[in-house]
């Protein structure tokens, strides 16, 4: 597969080739940096040939391009997963309820659903009965009338959000666009604040929608951070902290 | 005008990824000047590999359209926005070739530009500024199948098959001598991602 990485870069590979490579690539470190060598190594090559002629209408060609991006939203950055290195923006931004309604959400939720699901047709009552009443319970703080969202998006695009409600006294956390992490690797969340860091609970490395009702009280908490942290979790955090979200007031 | 500013181009990387972050982040004025930065090269790129000048154009104005529409999908990490745009730039033309032709027109096609040494063509006018002659430099250091492959796949747009069919020898060696053509090219032009 790794010798494909030339024909993949010069667009010379048919749609089936192409769809294999980037599957590998998706777990393959050493060829995704190959690829991004190569692709400056092909920008070299196109800059050098670039005939040096104008459009037919420069002038008109660009005033074209520039009313077609006057009316083209730009997409939302994919979820990709590659090893990007994640700087949380500096400020976290507070959003109205409301945008619970976006499909992000509903879209995390419906894909835990699904993983909740999968897991209980595993056949353990247990588990079963847990996932359920988490289930309920994440539905409850969704739906309290004093939830507030409080959302930070990550330089990788990744987009990390807590809904807490106070009167419930309890948070969940959502995110969408994580990156997946090496094996061995879960991201821990924190409660932060003035009594130092307590735990919140751990989430899987390889999902990158995550929906997770946080462990303990919200009461006394003033951020929410996340951090990368060695399966089954830290006693205290590890720098960098990927992302701390102000909860709501 | 930006036709004529390749050099500029090859020369402010760092000026182009800033404002490639700037697009990213929807800011429409840093779209501008990433047009007058880049549209010429990708034009020009574009024109080398579809031959027509009207159709270039097209495949110009699609090219940027998509870099304001996916900027949020770069990854400075990645590389840099010059390889993005460019590759992209790569992609759209060589799309733009493929659906023009039946496949029965591309392997004559094919067997016509391999039978044309394409790579006379290509280095007779990559003579003119120090950039071009430091590729044209490394391209000749490559050994024949390896440039003959990424002439045919690169700037002719050729799949691994059709270069294969070009040069009769199996897609396994075309796919390996790429990739040794791609590294070998890295390492001349001093290439670090």
């Amino acid at each position: 597969m790794h010798t494909a990485a030339g024909a993949y870069v010069v667009h010379a590979l048919s749609d089936r080739d192409r769809e294999l490579f980037e599957r590998h690539m998706e777990h393959c470190e050493p060829c995704r940096r190959e690829v991004a060598e190569m692709e400056a190594t092909t920008a070299e090559l196109g800059v050098a040939a670039a005939v040096a002629a104008a459009p037919p209408d420069p002038a008109a060609a660009k005033s074209e391009v520039l009313r077609r991006i006057a009316s083209t939203r730009q997409q939302r950055p994919p979820r990709v997963r590659q090893p990007v290195r994640w700087f949380p923006r500096r400020s976290a931004r507070l959003v109205p309820a409301a945008a619970l309604a976006a499909a992000a959400t509903f879209g995390g939720l419906a894909a835990w659903q699904h993983q909740e699901a999968l897991a209980a047709r595993s056949g353990q009552h247990a588990a079963q009965h847990q996932a359920a009443s988490r289930q309920a319970a994440i539905a409850d703080v969704l739906s309290a009338p004093d939830t507030k969202l409080s959302a930070q998006r990550l330089s990788d695009g990744a987009v990390a959000t807590v809904a807490a409600s106070r009167s419930r006294d309890a948070a969940v956390f959502i995110a969408d666009g994580l990156r997946t992490l090496p094996k061995g690797h879960e991201y821990q969340i924190w409660f932060t604040g003035s009594g130092g860091p307590r735990s919140a609970g751990l989430l899987p490395g390889n999902d990158t929608q995550q929906l997770s009702l946080l462990n303990g009280p919200v009461a006394g908490a003033k951020d929410v951070a996340v951090t990368i942290e060695p399966a089954g979790g830290s006693q205290q955090p590890t720098p960098p902290l990927l992302a701390t979200i102000r909860l709501p007031s | 005008m930006a036709h004529s500013d390749s050099a500029d181009f090859a020369s402010t990387p760092d000026d182009l990824d800033k404002l490639m972050a700037r697009v990213a982040g929807g800011d429409r004025n840093a779209f501008e000047p990433l047009y007058d930065l880049v549209s010429g090269p990708v034009f020009g790129l574009a024109l080398r590999i579809v031959r027509d000048a009207a159709q270039s154009e097209e495949v110009m104005q699609d090219v940027m359209v998509e870099v304001w529409r996916t900027a949020g999908r770069f990854r400075p990490q990645r590389g840099n926005a010059r390889a993005w745009i460019m590759t992209v730039a790569h992609r759209r033309s060589v799309d733009r070739v493929r659906s023009a032709q039946s496949s029965a027109d591309r392997e004559v096609r094919a067997a016509r530009l391999g039978a044309e040494r394409p790579f006379d063509e290509v280095s007779e006018r990559v003579e003119q500024r120090m950039e071009q002659r430091r590729v044209h430099g490394c391209l000749q250091r490559l050994t024949e199948i390896q440039r003959t492959s990424v002439v045919l796949a690169y700037y002719n747009g050729l799949t691994c098959a059709e270069v294969a069919q070009t040069l009769s020898v199996p897609q396994s060696t075309v796919r390996t001598r790429l990739r040794d053509a791609l590294i070998r090219l890295r390492d001349c032009l001093g290439v670090a991602s």
